[in-house]
């Protein structure tokens, strides 16, 4: 049978859909902080940093370096399954997970190649940040070495990105048939 | 407007004898984790320098030579 490996390891300022980028900091503005006509020209405000481990949703096909389509990258957070809690950190929930049945989330095989060991992990599409494309590619040539999510399931990531993004609930339900 | 469940015809296929594939939904789309694991974080001040509105990027004629 073919080997389909999940991950490779990548280098450099190239960014595609499905890289992960471990130790990433993330910027949440503070509530309440209204930037408009009203205020001065300058402003200083503080800003939230805290690092994630983030998995790049924006296409690749926008992140092409010279010809990007995007100015900002789409990211979403990553977290190891031992560290999330609540229903996910159950078996019931974990296997929930693993059948696509909680569609704001989306399980990850482990990784297995040399220096980025890991469990499995799940992919948390109810947090998501944008950063510049310019400061993403910075980041991710700084860090060296990393991992990228490899075809086909880095698209049957995006697809479960799309189908939890495009969610339709109906005010009025057919009633059960059972 | 509510629908009756006298309203809709059920599917001729469902026999009476079929498992109900559970009372519940089988998809939670509620579910979430509600706490962020811990990770290193802070706080930073920042400057923030007021812009000219953005523009918006601009479109290609996909169909040019």
């Amino acid at each position: 049978m073919t080997d389909y490996p999940w991950y490779a390891v990548v280098s450099g300022d190239s960014i595609e859909q499905g890289d992960v980028l471990r130790h990433c900091a993330v910027f949440l503005p503070p509530s309440g902080l209204l930037v408009g006509k009203a205020l001065p020209e300058d402003l200083t405000a503080e800003f939230e940093w805290v690092e994630r481990d983030v998995l790049v949703l924006s296409q690749t096909c926008d992140l092409v370096k010279g010809r990007e389509k995007v100015t900002e990258v789409l990211l979403c957070a990553v977290w190891a399954c031992a560290e999330v809690g609540g229903h996910l950190a159950t078996p019931k929930g974990m296997e929930d997970a693993r059948r696509g049945n909680l569609p704001a989330y989306h399980m990850l095989a482990p990784c297995k190649v040399a220096g980025f060991e890991s469990e499995v992990s799940v992919v948390d599409f109810r947090r998501v940040y944008s950063l510049p494309v310019g400061h993403v590619r910075e980041f991710a040539s700084f860090v060296g070495d990393r991992i990228r999510l490899l075809p086909p399931y880095r698209e049957h990531l995006a697809q479960a990105f799309a189908r939890f993004y495009m969610r339709v609930g109906l005010p009025i339900d057919i009633p059960s048939f059972i | 407007m509510e629908v009756r469940s006298d309203q809709v015809r059920p599917c001729p296929h469902v026999k009476s004898s079929d498992s109900p594939a559970g009372q519940d939904d089988v998809l939670d789309w509620d579910n979430l984790i509600p706490v962020a694991p811990a990770r290193p974080g802070g706080r930073i001040q920042v400057r923030l320098n007021r812009s000219r509105r953005d523009q918006p990027l601009p479109a290609e004629d996909p169909w040019a030579k």
